[in-house]
């Protein structure tokens, strides 16, 4: 099997059982170089087990996961100088300072970050002298951010990277990331917050009891759902030329107002609008939190 | 397998407080049981006459031969239970945090996904412990040379190499043990435990052998036997028994290195 080095991530088949008990099965899916997937799921659907898959944490069961091409079963360690990696629960060394403790990773690392720390530092606001032990949870999540960062990784995995951040921190974090990825680094983000996914991913892989239930873009998510097209006319007219157009599940009236429930195109909907005279038109997407709701509860339902 | 200094430097802080809290207990005990030493050398036939009259069993068991005699003191004094536990509990603490502390402080995510191998930190961490652990037993050899001088013994320095030699092997050996169970099992507290449950019971095994014929038996192959068994003070180094002491070692280093590749590190 031929591995392109552009892509960032690639995960075959990746399956981790601790004993009998699965962690996550047949997981597939790649991360390209300068994309950003956002990884999503319920608690306990497995994204974190897959995150320290990649990261060499857990030992790969079955299957396989290969970082810019190189396997992470028999990579040398070296394979990590190109990973950035955030935990979803973060330790930090708490005798140090946060200087103290940035300027240990870089040396582990083989490395001199001390221009991109203090960029990273002083753009999310971190005061570098301060003590970790004394530090509150967000002030703790942003050194895990510059740590993750500060190498200029191609590969970034990063698990729930701005819990506990404020909201202007966010943002600048989420500008940081979207610099990191037209620089050409590949982004594996697990977020509970959708809003946050969907602005920063172009797709989404969604796992659920330790299976990905999809993968793909999110434009495409958002058609393979139910969404709600509404239609107004000058008077009443009838549902029933509605409820036969392809796509449609469920059509409402409400005076001169018709809404539609359709999955799919909504061509045929349209023309059949027209035709009867419709006056406006509006249509409300389905936000990801509600894809992600549809697509956990339908795994759930065959489960 | 590489050493890497900035997380050698690292474990060197982290290990300094308890360092020199343990270097000055040493210490402190080298000069308590020394400045005892003048009072029993002047009344050497009374302490011989008591010692005499203890039940041979218990002279067995304590190995008190010769405890007036400035080796034969030392030995009981300073090598037979407390200084050499002291080691033996040091070795066990350490060996056992070597290869868990990071992964209970939730610390090991971020420290194993830096491109490094984990025989690497494991090696670096080894050589942290085991160089805080000897400069421990320098602390021993130093105060008790200049002790000795100071209380015109005429024992020579090689005795007190040979002395710091065993304590310092026996703290190494328990730490490799405890530093194996670490990585097998991920819980400081398992490994602690069971290393110095395995240590008790071999000095358990070591003090009532005179008296057992079974422990008496198994004795040879106890690295207590192997270190103060050698009677360093009196007899100088033992060559055999460092050797012995350094084929438990061989094997523990390598469980440890093996575990701790194999670990899936506890999230």
């Amino acid at each position: 099997m031929t591995i392109d080095v552009n892509v960032g991530l690639s995960l075959d088949g990746l399956t981790k059982f601790y004993g009998a008990q699965r962690g996550v099965e047949n997981i597939s899916f790649d991360v390209q170089r300068g994309e950003v997937v956002g990884f999503v799921g319920p608690n306990g659907s497995g994204k974190t087990t897959v995150m320290r898959m990649l990261t060499g944490l857990l030992h790969v069961t079955r299957g396989s996961a290969h970082v810019l091409g190189t396997s992470v079963a028999n990579a040398p360690p070296s394979i990590r100088a190109n990973i950035g990696y955030l935990p979803g629960t973060l330790g930090l060394y708490k005798n140090l300072t946060v200087q103290e403790y940035l300027t240990f990773m870089s040396r582990m690392r083989g490395l001199d970050c001390s221009g991109r720390i203090n960029e990273l530092a002083s753009r999310l606001s971190l005061n570098t002298t301060a003590h970790i032990g004394g530090l509150s949870k967000g002030t703790k999540q942003k050194v895990g951010v510059v740590q993750a960062l500060m190498h200029n990784p191609k590969v970034l995995i990063l698990d729930e990277p701005t819990s506990g951040l404020d909201p202007i921190v966010q943002r600048q974090f989420e500008a940081i990331l979207l610099e990191a990825r037209d620089a050409g680094a590949a982004v594996l983000l697990s977020s509970h917050l959708m809003h946050e996914v969907e602005e920063l991913a172009s797709r989404v892989a969604i796992v659920n009891q330790g299976h990905l239930v999809v993968v793909d873009d999110v434009h495409s998510l958002k058609s393979r759902i139910s969404r709600i097209v509404s239609f107004d006319f000058p008077e009443t007219v009838s549902t029933e030329q509605f409820t036969f157009c392809p796509g449609v599940e469920h059509v409402t009236r409400d005076g001169h107002t018709i809404e539609c429930h359709i999955v799919g195109p909504e061509t045929e909907l349209l023309k059949i609008a027209v035709d009867l005279g419709a006056i406006s038109v509006t249509s409300k997407e389905p936000s990801l939190e509600e894809i992600f709701l549809s697509q956990t509860e339908n795994d759930d339902d065959v489960s | 397998m590489m050493f890497h200094s900035a997380l050698f430097a690292k474990s060197i802080r982290d290990h300094l407080r308890g360092a020199f809290g343990w270097m000055f207990g040493v210490v402190a005990l080298v000069v308590l049981q020394l400045s005892v030493y003048p009072t029993i050398r002047s009344s050497s036939e009374g302490w011989s006459s008591l010692i005499d009259e203890f039940p041979d069993v218990i002279k067995e068991i304590i190995r008190i031969t010769d405890y007036t005699s400035e080796a034969g003191y030392i030995s009981a004094e300073l090598l037979s239970f407390i200084v050499p536990f002291i080691f033996v509990s040091l070795g066990c603490m350490w060996g056992a945090r070597l290869t868990t502390e990071e992964e209970e402080l939730g610390t090991a995510d971020i420290l194993l996904s830096l491109p490094i191998s984990r025989s690497s930190i494991v090696f670096t961490r080894f050589v942290a412990a085991t160089t805080v652990l000897f400069s421990i037993s320098l602390a021993f050899f130093v105060s008790l040379t200049i002790g000795a001088r100071m209380l015109d013994m005429s024992i020579p320095i090689s005795r007190f190499i040979a002395g710091s030699l065993v304590l310092m092997a026996l703290g190494f050996l328990m730490e490799t043990i405890a530093a194996a169970l670490g990585a097998l099992t991920g819980k400081r507290n398992v490994a602690l435990g069971v290393s110095m449950s395995i240590a008790i019971a071999l000095f358990v095994f070591y003090s009532l052998a005179p008296l057992v014929d079974f422990f008496d038996t198994v004795n040879p192959i106890n690295p207590f036997q192997w270190t103060i068994g050698t009677m360093p003070m009196t007899k100088g180094i033992s060559i055999s028994g460092l050797v012995w002491v350094l084929l438990v070692i061989a094997p523990s280093s390598a469980a440890t290195y093996y575990f701790y590749g194999k670990r899936d590190i506890a999230g």
